[in-house]
């Protein structure tokens, strides 16, 4: 036998609605109150590209290299003094929306169809920033390494983009003023390593980025 | 018309819930539905949600002493996917925004009126309809590659013991006439996923005990599995016989659908025979 059919008391009836009353105000509040206290942020203008020791400031990257980071809030490029042939891009976010985001499949310096990846690891530049380094290959043994790190606001760095979406919500949570991706480009035929880059002159440019992305109070 | 009307006032905060929802989250929810729209491995989430609903409003509807009987859990729960889905868009995670959506979405009616597992006032009640609206969720692709080498080792298998000259290098199948590929769509996945859906909701609708419902579930996907496999032993055939002049060489994702078909027509004349007395 069931248990008889008792009908809802005033408690239960007041649970109910309780119950009616939080779902409607996560489904109302929640979209104007991220809207008012994150989105509305205001964002500090990221400077034009800067003058860097040891850097030379170019507008376009040459072939096979092109920049694809679309909606991006500022872009820097060089290439160094020092080591011809290699380039160094900061490309900036604030305020990132879907298609205009730092980590996306669809940002890169490669045209999609023609260059695979052929390997990728974890190497230092500069002897202590850590940079995820990918070798690039197409037909005809055209060879490419693109190294990248992810800064955010909170100093913390990342090669990893699934590290570098997580870190990126909570610098936005925390009010962060954006988020950079530094690039590092060689072709695989030039000599020398790119890794092996002057350590003054990456602290240089770490230094201005950091600069820039110092959280919005 | 006045059984509507009854009905309507008889789940009015759940209607009123939902509405909301769709309301004030149509800036999530429009893309997810232009997701399932496009998607060829996805678009099962059109049926699946309203299938899940159904069966919901099927089990509350059998309640005798119908009223909102608050699951704080499940309420928890809701609060935290709608949570979820904002960060998800903060961050531009697509993923993680189309599955809190889901979750969210199936929750609703277990956070207002809960889930009696045990017999009171009413038939004894099942997981089974929120659960299936699961099945909508946006990851059934990290199983692609999975499937896309099986189809690939079958079809080498296959390919071995008939007289056609061939060679395998990677996913591609190099014949004297052309080469066919064995690429993400021709995984089966598409296939394996409707399996999926028709065979559970079958299995809950028609089959009690545990050992036919894993019959029912069992058969079919084995034969969605097998199915996409023929299909592309098939074309290989048909392109090498016809020098790779077959329309079917080119565009053969109808024919996938073809075989799926007669295969789940044969599936469901076998479920019927099935069928335990209840």
């Amino acid at each position: 036998m069931g248990t008889p059919i008792q009908s809802a008391t005033g408690w239960q009836r007041v649970k109910g609605w309780a119950a009616v009353f939080i779902l409607l105000s996560s489904i109302i509040v929640s979209g104007p109150l991220i809207d008012t206290v994150i989105k509305a942020r205001a964002f500090v203008p990221i400077a034009d590209v800067p003058p860097l020791p040891g850097y030379q400031q170019i507008e376009t990257l040459p072939p096979p290299f092109e920049l694809h980071y679309p909606g991006a809030a500022k872009v820097w490029m060089y290439s160094l003094q020092e080591h011809t042939g290699v380039y160094v891009v900061a490309v900036f976010y604030q305020r990132e929306v879907q298609g205009s985001e730092l980590v996306s499949s669809e940002n890169g310096f490669l045209e999609k169809d023609r260059w695979r990846q052929r390997s990728a690891a974890n190497v230092l530049v500069g002897g202590e920033y850590e940079f995820r380094k990918v070798v690039h290959q197409a037909e005809p043994q055209q060879t490419v390494n693109i190294l990248t790190q992810y800064r955010y606001a909170s100093l913390v760095e990342a090669t990893s983009p699934v590290k570098a979406k997580i870190i990126g919500l909570r610098d936005v949570l925390m009010g962060s003023n954006g988020s950079v991706q530094i690039s590092i480009l060689t072709r695989g035929n030039r000599l020398g390593d790119e890794t092996d880059l002057n350590p003054a002159w990456m602290q240089a440019l770490v230094l201005k980025i950091e600069d820039q992305l110092a959280p919005v109070r | 018309m006045i059984k509507s009307v009854l009905l309507a006032i008889k789940f009015a905060p759940l209607l009123l819930v939902y509405a909301a929802f769709l309301v004030f989250n149509h800036e999530f929810v429009n893309p997810l539905l232009a997701a399932w729209w496009s998607s060829h491995e996805a678009s099962q989430g059109l049926l699946i949600v309203p299938v899940a609903i159904f069966l919901t409003f099927r089990q509350l509807d059998r309640r005798q002493d119908f009223r909102l009987q608050p699951s704080f859990a499940s309420v928890t729960m809701f609060v935290i996917a709608i949570a979820g889905m904002h960060l998800g868009r903060l961050v531009n995670i697509q993923l993680v925004e189309f599955s809190t959506i889901v979750v969210a979405f199936i929750l609703i009616p277990l956070a207002l009126y809960g889930v009696r597992a045990q017999e009171h006032g009413g038939a004894k009640e099942s997981y089974f309809p929120a659960l299936y609206g699961l099945l909508a969720l946006p990851v059934w692709d990290f199983s692609n590659d999975l499937f896309q080498l099986g189809s690939l080792k079958a079809t080498e298998l296959l390919l071995g013991w008939s007289p056609i000259p061939h060679y395998v290098e990677g996913f591609r199948i190099e014949l004297a006439s052309g080469v066919f590929v064995v690429d993400a769509g021709c995984s089966g996945l598409r296939y394996m996923v409707s399996a999926v859906a028709i065979s559970l909701l079958y299995a809950y609708l028609y089959f009690s005990t545990l050992r036919a419902r894993l019959v029912c579930v069992g058969s079919l996907l084995m034969l969605a599995l097998l199915g996409n496999w023929l299909r592309i032993i098939l074309i290989v055939i048909i392109g090498y016989s016809t020098d790779m002049q077959s329309p079917l060489v080119n565009d053969h994702a109808t024919f996938g659908w073809v075989i799926f078909a007669i295969m789940l027509a044969g599936w469901m004349i076998f479920m019927n025979k099935y069928e335990q007395p209840e």
